[in-house]
């Protein structure tokens, strides 16, 4: 952070843009996949927690067709967390659900990738694959509603 | 303004337990006004402030309280960071609209400039946290009512002439009135709007 502070605000908005994605792709990994690919990397980072993991409620809001008034469309469940790294990068994260490790993991990682020598690693390691993943999820899924669709054509108009 | 990462520090260990702890703790002391009891569930706190008072915020202070902060705290990165990051309470310019305030001894303004509430809602009163440089029991401030069962006597350090003037006269306006906190280092004692001081010197 206190890198990108110091860079013009171009870098600082790219930086940022590139922080929400891997955020988003931590929170959105399956649990399972994050604390595998995790363990597999053996990093054992000193860290301590600046809020600890904790769950609660959010408050999601919508708009009809995406132009209406905002009302509130239901509460969802969520744990945050944010650790410091023993060099003072701050690592944040936001999950949905209730898995106080995914949160510490997600934190760690995203503190981690913040960090200069450990960017390109985990980049590398974690997130690509992650995002491979998800991305395949999406696809296969959309194949799948995919292959229901059905094409009306008229063979014979009767005209007369 | 955002918050600034590099100033964060942790809050309380178990959120839940020793918010509770300090809740009492706040609770004993402003039902025994005068009384001193100790604090000390945090480890460190954001520089300026109190260990005490520290901890008091992170208790009292959420996203529907509105707190107002004395000059040298409202310039302080490392005091609004953590409160915004840890508390979510909205920073507030204006003492009169204040639910807390948390002030430096040596910069309290006058106490008719907070909100004392109104007769219907005496109790929507600002409660003041004020942070002094020594608290003690020498006899100073001689104190009577609720929760004293004779007399308790109190020297708090650092507040201004015009303020300990205000706190005295404002006990004619009961039941409006200003409950306000004392904290030093670990140390807290609180004065409620019910408590009559009488200065000996």
């Amino acid at each position: 952070m206190s890198v990108a502070n110091q860079q013009d605000p171009t870098t600082q908005a790219d930086a940022q843009a590139a922080r929400q994605r891997w955020m988003g792709i931590l929170a959105k990994a399956s649990s399972d996949d994050l604390q595998q690919q995790w363990q597999a990397l053996q990093l054992e980072p000193e860290y301590q927690f600046i809020r600890k993991p904790e769950t609660g409620l959010t408050m999601l809001r919508g708009r009809l067709g995406g132009a209406g008034q905002p009302f509130n469309f239901g509460e969802m469940t969520l744990t945050r967390c944010a650790v410091r790294l023993s060099s003072g990068t701050l690592g944040v994260s936001y999950i949905a659900g209730r898995d106080k490790q995914h949160a510490i993991t997600a934190a760690l990682a995203d503190a981690l990738l913040q960090e200069a020598d450990t960017a390109t690693l985990l980049q590398n390691t974690l997130i690509t694959p992650l995002a491979e993943k998800q991305a395949a999820q999406v696809q296969a899924r959309a194949a799948a509603a995919n292959s229901t669709k059905v094409d009306f054509f008229t063979l014979v108009r009767g005209e007369d | 303004m955002a918050v600034i990462s590099n100033t964060l520090i942790a809050g309380f260990n178990d959120p839940v337990q020793d918010a509770q702890q300090v809740f009492r703790a706040a609770l004993k002391a402003m039902s025994e006004p005068g009384t001193l009891m100790a604090c000390s569930f945090t480890k460190e706190a954001p520089e300026g402030l109190d260990n005490s008072s520290w901890q008091l915020a992170l208790t009292l202070f959420d996203a529907d309280t509105k707190v107002w902060l004395s000059p040298a705290l409202a310039q302080n990165d490392a005091v609004i960071s953590n409160l915004r990051f840890h508390c979510q309470c909205p920073l507030i310019d204006n003492t009169a609209e204040a639910d807390f305030a948390l002030c430096n001894a040596d910069e309290l303004p006058f106490l008719a400039d907070f909100n004392w509430g109104n007769a219907e809602y005496p109790d929507q009163s600002t409660s003041l946290i004020v942070q002094v440089p020594a608290i003690s029991d020498e006899p100073f401030w001689t104190l009577t009512g609720p929760g004293i069962e004779t007399q308790r006597s109190l020297r708090i350090a650092g507040l201004p002439e015009h303020f300990r003037a205000d706190l005295i006269r404002s006990r004619q306006r009961f039941p409006l009135g200003i409950d306000t906190f004392y904290c030093c280092g670990d140390q807290l004692v609180a004065l409620p709007r019910t408590t009559q001081i009488e200065e000996a010197c």
